[in-house]
């Protein structure tokens, strides 16, 4: 065992009402690689950036060196020999490798000694077979190349013995992720402390020396590689308690042969990188039923939805509507159509802040009437008064600023205004998120409702028991594929959340430390 | 990762935020300021500013020609306000309104020459129109189909406009009968506009402020305003809600080259008569700083493209009695319009 570099105790971070890190412990030692593993929204990110000094801790303690730390902070992080590598990279694509390493270099130092640092950076390139060609533009770099760049900012300080890891491998294709893993088994045998964080199954029993398991902000358990990793058991510590005895009562599916349903063929879809992170998708979408999406987030689960929406491009392949190729139409004639879509970011998606709830009312809800030319909003808000879905979802006041709603409030309001017209297609992302318990048995309610009146649901979701106990058949998003459909009651919830966390990258990398 | 703190000066912004106290400190300190300077240049301070207040409240002429020149002035901050709305930056009035003009002096001296004036007048309107919406729709399409950037492309099509002017005047286009001078024939009496109250006042104002007034009247309570908002606030709630969002973009870009394009031809038919080098220039410029003061808010662009005006034309007269340049009334000018915008707190865009 190495030496001790960093201890936490008790540490606890509240945002709100929010407690996304409840007490947690965690000893981090040189010449270990230490796995940080969850679901998303476990508290991981959270725990890393209080770790780097980001956040300062509601609660708790630092220890560096067996001294606790005060006002830490991310330049007394560098100082101390702690560097993080960033999820979303820290990066100035008009300049050079070169430029960007210099600006993260602490110290005064007003004129770039380009020689040395050049050669410096060419040295640790070789080490650590990283590549990176100094006085090349980052905008021409790939991302498996840029996140190459960040690791040569955090090396680079001669300081550093303690790297954390912000989900890496998210970032990069298969062939590249079985290189990353190499690399940080070279750090570990250079005697750097490694922190990685990830959902990632795979990457954890193949690097890591010690796990420590959090779920909803708390720390559920470690363990250490010579008490021996068992898949199950992590799968199971990450998901926890997956029980089906809260499922609301759901009737039996009615049948709509006469209305028309919605098909994928062999859509290929691209993210915000322009890569394809969906392949040759296929999927039925009948009028009253409701599809359930499964898969860690961040495995094409926006990027789908968006596509059928129409807000995103479908790069291949056919998607109709009742017969009718669709594939490349706007949102609005899909909204003609009755479709109807609450993103998984409604404030930034879906709401405009300077507006009114009222106002945003009118968006793709219900129609305003005009009188001369002049929007009667006093109508819209009568029309809006007698609408059930309004009382039921607890929508605010028609008067109150969009902007000035907090997170489930703004939730309420464009659900409300997604299911108030009857649509044929409802694309819910996470449309519980961030509501109480009475709210979300009543958008349960409320998508059963709608599924019995013939609308064809498709639910995003990260909470599989509500995704058991909703859909009538469920697709899983993993590894650029979509695999299914399953049907609910004949599957096991412990087999689909393997099935989410492994994809394909079960089969890639399969080595030992 | 700290972050530094905006400047604290709490309590005068809050004493500030009273409208009259805004009003007397842009008025006071820029009349102050510039007070110091003329006096360090050796000119009386009270007489400079007697001479100003003269220029624009004393002598009938001299008012007509504020309001002549705030005619232009809503048009060109129109022309700024509305892509503001939709999330785009027009600085390309000057150039459109220059094209406006020339539209409407060579219709108005050669096709249009014979038409009676109820028919004529409005149809130069229209060429005035067509002419800044076809300058202005050159940028947009190179926005919307080439992904150039529409703040430059505008800018540079300025330059553009008036070198390709002064091409035509110096060329094809140079009245026969006009002794050399680089301009274009007059265009037919019937089609000028009255004056009134022997000033240079036309019916441009009415037809200005009716349209601001209209333009508030359209973003504030009609459907399409409703859509353009939703534009500005969030674009990409306006695409999830089924809105067009290029297609706006670009209605809105237009409808602002037409409303530069009425500038130039009000210039046209109500002063200029024809088309010369230099004609209507910086009114497209001091249009987009007259939206700019008041955030485009269409109303009060009214009486900023006022302020602006007026202080143009007590440049012109300091310039005759006080022996200073006039382009020093432009000193003024910026300390008036630096003052608005740094007291002018945070409203947001809506």
């Amino acid at each position: 065992m190495g030496k001790t570099i960093m201890r936490v105790r008790g540490l606890t971070k509240v945002f709100g009402s929010l407690t996304a890190n409840d007490h947690i412990d965690l000893d981090i030692e040189a010449g270990r690689i230490h796995a940080i593993a969850g679901e998303n929204g476990a508290g991981k990110s959270t725990l890393m950036k209080m770790l780097y000094g980001v956040y300062p801790a509601t609660e708790g303690t630092i220890i560096v060196d067996e001294t606790p730390v005060n006002g830490w902070n991310p330049a007394l992080a560098r100082e101390n020999g702690v560097s993080m590598v960033f999820q979303d990279f820290r990066l100035i694509p008009a300049f050079t490798v070169l430029e960007n390493v210099f600006l993260s270099l602490t110290g005064r130092r007003y004129v770039i000694n380009r020689k040395d640092l050049r050669h410096r950076i060419r040295a640790l390139s070789e080490t650590y077979q990283l590549n990176v060609e100094p006085d090349q533009e980052v905008w021409k770099l790939d991302l498996g190349q840029r996140q190459h760049i960040e690791i040569i900012k955090a090396l680079i300080n001669p300081n550093t013995r303690m790297l954390i890891f912000d989900e890496p491998t998210s970032v990069l294709a298969p062939h590249e992720i079985a290189r990353f893993l190499d690399m940080l088994l070279q750090f570990r045998a250079d005697g750097y402390a490694v922190l990685l964080i990830t959902h990632k199954i795979h990457e954890i029993t193949t690097v890591a020396d010690q796990i420590t398991i959090l779920r909803q902000g708390k720390k559920v358990c470690a363990i250490n590689r010579e008490d021996g990793f068992d898949q199950a058991a992590i799968i199971a510590g990450m998901l926890g308690e997956q029980t089906m005895e809260e499922a609301p009562e759901k009737p039996a599916a009615r049948e709509f042969p006469q209305l028309p349903g919605i098909a994928l063929r062999a859509v290929t879809v691209r993210d915000d990188h322009n890569r394809e992170i969906l392949q040759n998708v296929n999927m039925e979408l009948a009028r009253g039923r409701i599809m359930g999406i499964a898969g860690i987030s961040g495995n094409g689960q926006r990027e789908l939805t968006e596509a059928i929406f129409g807000a995103r491009k479908i790069s291949g392949g056919h998607l109709s509507y009742g017969g009718e190729d669709i594939t490349h139409t706007s949102p609005g004639q899909r909204i003609r159509h009755g479709f109807r879509m609450v993103t998984e970011d409604p404030l930034h998606d879906n709401v405009v802040e300077s507006f009114t709830v009222l106002q945003n009312m009118a968006l793709a809800g219900l129609d305003v009437t005009t009188t001369h030319g002049r929007i009667d909003w006093e109508d819209l808000r009568q029309r809006l008064a007698e609408r059930p879905e309004m009382e039921a979802m607890k929508v605010p006041a028609g008067d109150r600023l969009a902007g000035t709603l907090s997170g489930g409030n703004v939730q309420r309001m464009t659900f409300a205004r997604a299911v108030i017209s009857q649509p044929s297609l409802l694309l819910a992302c996470y449309p519980s998120r961030g509501l109480d318990v009475a709210t979300v048995a009543e958008v349960h309610r409320t998508l059963l409702r709608l599924r019995d009146a013939g609308t064809a649901i498709v639910l995003v979701s990260e909470d599989l028991p509500e995704l058991f106990a909703m859909s009538d058949s469920l697709t899983v998003l993993a590894g650029h594929q979509a695999l299914g459909p399953f049907i609910p009651s004949d599957c096991d919830i412990q087999e689909l959340g393997k099935l989410m966390l492994k994809g394909d990258g079960g089969n890639a990398a399969e080595q030992t430390p | 990762m700290r972050r530094s703190k905006p400047l604290d000066c709490g309590g005068l912004t809050r004493l500030l935020e009273h409208p009259a106290a805004h009003v007397l400190a842009c008025t006071l300190i820029p009349v102050a300021v510039f007070g110091i300077l003329l006096f360090t240049e050796g000119k009386s301070v009270m007489e400079t500013y007697r001479v100003i207040l003269n220029a624009v409240f004393g002598t009938r002429y001299g008012f007509g020609e504020v309001i002549v020149r705030t005619t232009y002035l809503i048009f060109t901050s129109l022309a700024a306000i509305l892509p503001y709305r939709v999330g785009l930056a027009n600085a390309g009035g000057e150039g459109q309104m220059a094209i406006g003009a020339l539209f409407t002096a060579i219709a108005g001296g050669t096709l249009l020459r014979h038409l009676i004036g109820p028919l004529g007048i409005p149809a130069l309107l229209v060429c005035g129109m067509a002419g800044g919406m076809i300058w202005a729709g050159i940028a947009i399409f190179c926005r919307m189909k080439l992904g150039m950037n529409e703040t430059l492309t505008t800018i540079l099509m300025n330059y553009i406009a008036t070198y390709f002017i002064s091409m035509l005047l110096f060329g094809v286009l140079r009245d026969p009968a006009g002794w050399n001078y680089p301009q274009t024939v007059e265009i037919a009496p019937q089609l000028r506009l009255r004056t009134y109250f022997g000033t240079r006042i036309n019916a441009g104002i009415l037809l200005a402020v009716l349209t601001a007034a209209g333009v508030w009247y359209l973003l504030r309570k009609t459907k399409a305003g409703f859509t353009i908002r939703a534009i500005g606030g969030n674009p990409r709630a306006a695409l999830y809600s089924g809105i067009q969002v290029g297609k706006v973009q670009a209605m809105a870009f237009l409808a602002a080259g037409a409303s530069a394009g009425l500038a130039g031809a009000i210039l046209i038919m109500g002063t200029e008569g024809r088309m010369r080098v230099d004609a209507g220039a910086t009114m497209g410029f001091m249009g987009f700083l007259a939206a700019g003061i008041v955030k485009n808010d269409p109303i009060l662009a009214i009486f900023s493209s006022f302020l602006i005006a007026a202080l143009s034309v007590a440049g012109n007269a300091m310039e005759i009695n006080t022996g200073l340049p006039a382009a020093s009334i432009q000193i003024l000018m910026m300390l008036v319009l630096l003052t608005i915008m740094a007291t002018g707190g945070r409203k947001n865009r809506e």
